[in-house]
């Protein structure tokens, strides 16, 4: 459960991050997930160019395409599931019979199409956070409309993401090491209670840390320095409107 | 240390504080009395459960007094002038890990200044001077604290209270978890401080080390309040209150 591969490939240097502010990635991250995310059915050519478009940025970031495929693998469960339901709720003819499983067409095809945009929208994400330093990209979020709120808890689960996963390793250490050779179902029973230690934990560690953050003169909003250089104003404009455009080509894409 | 050089050292005033956590059967203090003079440097040892955080927890008004009154300077601490309290009393906690909460070393030691009300600009350069003070100023302070050893966190710990320029520092725990070298570069940042300092911890030798007074609690009472020396010389004391030194620890070991 450890998390040190969210830091991993933050400060390799690359075409992308010497070309563009973290408020930039930010805004190709949501802009391209939003083109992929709102593409209509049918727009395969414009899925294909977001495809390209994205091979080229993971190139420009260096990330290992490997690394990438398994942050994604961890948000597939997310979307894999609805999809699988299309083939048997949406109507058409069957394309497919395994045993009593009748695969409709169409519902193939909508699922297929739902895999591809999420992948699409979750890799352009993963390859600008994989990038980037957190703080960097807290400081971008910033610039956004976002509630206080938000930032504060997104700043608070990157900071304590390590320290409660480390927590969880060592319990699960010392509950494994007075197990002897265990069955793996005794194995993912010491898990579980470890798990559940590390939310009474956790739930501790919470009051510990308002309490340090009151005595530090904390009272009803997370200050924050400067938020970080946007960069050209232009720049991610001229982002928006590419990605807006890709969108725009697949809604003609369908419509056609 | 430049980044609270000008901090005026303020006196402590402890009367008649009595103190029971909701639910527990024994007072955690006791009709404790205190007082400490503007720049003194203060042990308080103890055995575990000898109230000595909940004692540090009142300085700063995290816990507010069942019975008694605790004066910082001419303030006394109530949630009026929590505000300036808290500004005069900088406590760090014993495990830095709740102390670090931020994203980033420089986010975390510009808390503190930015809830005081310091400008960005302001905050940033105190967090950077109170960095340099406890040995931090050669490492990326954009960096985040799950990056650190142990020491450079218990340091980076001690630099997110110095940035605020307060006049009393109180320390609980300082060494817990510490090697032999970072207990010595704590004792040395903590003994060229000009504020009065006060310590709680069970490691008598390192109280001794950094503290000429050194005030014994046991059960939420004051047992002793007396110079470092004289206590710990007397070793029945502190075998009678569960507090021992490392080498009789030893000789004792030998002779069984």
């Amino acid at each position: 459960m450890g998390f040190a591969h969210l830091d991993r490939y933050a400060d390799r240097p690359s075409w992308l991050t010497r070309r563009t502010t973290p408020a930039q990635r930010l805004w190709i991250a949501i802009a391209a997930a939003f083109a992929a995310g709102l593409m209509p059915p049918g727009a395969w050519g414009a899925l294909v160019l977001l495809a390209v478009l994205l091979a080229l940025g993971v190139r420009a970031a260096r990330v290992p395409p490997g690394a990438l495929a398994r942050r994604v693998a961890q948000a597939l469960p997310f979307f894999l599931l609805p999809a699988l339901t299309l083939p048997f709720t949406v109507p058409g003819p069957t394309a497919l019979e395994i045993g009593p499983l009748a695969f409709s067409g169409p519902g193939l095809v909508r699922a297929a199409e739902i895999v591809v945009r999420a992948t699409l929208a979750v890799s352009a994400v993963s390859v600008v956070i994989s990038v980037t330093r957190a703080a960097d990209l807290l400081a971008a979020l910033d610039g956004l409309p976002l509630p206080r709120l938000v930032r504060s808890s997104l700043a608070l689960g990157y900071r304590y993401v390590y320290v409660l996963s480390d927590e969880f390793e060592r319990t699960t250490r010392a509950l494994k090491s007075r197990m002897g050779h265990a069955s793996r179902g005794r194995v993912w029973r010491a898990r579980a209670a470890a798990l559940a230690h590390l939310f009474v934990r956790a739930h501790a560690r919470g009051a510990r840390i308002h309490s340090a953050m009151l005595s530090r003169g904390y009272r009803d909003h997370f200050p924050t320095l400067q938020p970080a250089r946007g960069g050209s104003r232009a720049w991610s404009v001229a982002i928006v409107c590419l990605f807006a455009a890709i969108w725009l080509g697949g809604v003609f894409e369908a419509m056609a | 240390m430049s980044g609270a050089s000008g901090a005026r050292a303020w006196g402590i005033g402890i009367s008649g504080l009595s103190y029971s956590y909701p639910g527990a059967g024994a007072p955690a203090l006791s009709d404790v009395s205190l007082s400490l003079a503007p720049g003194e440097h203060v042990a308080i040892v103890g055995p575990n459960g000898a109230g000595k955080s909940t004692l540090l927890l009142h300085l700063n008004g995290i816990l507010e007094p069942g019975r008694g009154s605790v004066t910082i300077g001419d303030l006394p601490v109530n949630h009026e002038n929590l505000p300036e309290i808290r500004s005069r009393v900088g406590l760090v906690f014993q495990d830095p890990d709740d102390q670090l909460f931020m994203p980033t070393l420089l986010e975390d030691a510009a808390f503190g200044p930015l809830c005081q009300g310091a400008s960005s600009s302001e905050a940033e350069a105190r967090a950077r001077r109170a960095l340099e003070s406890v040995g931090l100023g050669q490492i990326d302070a954009r960096r985040p604290a799950h990056h650190l050893s142990g020491g450079e966190k218990r340091r980076a710990a001690l630099a997110t209270v110095l940035s605020m320029e307060p006049g009393v520092l109180a320390f609980d725990e300082p060494t817990a978890s510490l090697d032999g070298r970072g207990r010595r570069q704590i004792a040395e940042i903590l003994r060229a401080r000009k504020q009065t300092v006060i310590v709680v911890t069970h490691d008598v030798e390192f109280a001794a080390a950094v503290c000429p007074r050194m005030v014994l609690l046991d059960g939420g009472r004051v047992v002793v309040d007396a110079a470092a020396n004289e206590l710990l010389s007397d070793t029945e004391l502190l075998l009678e209150h569960g507090l021992e030194r490392a080498a009789w620890l030893y000789e004792r070991g030998n002779s069984v």
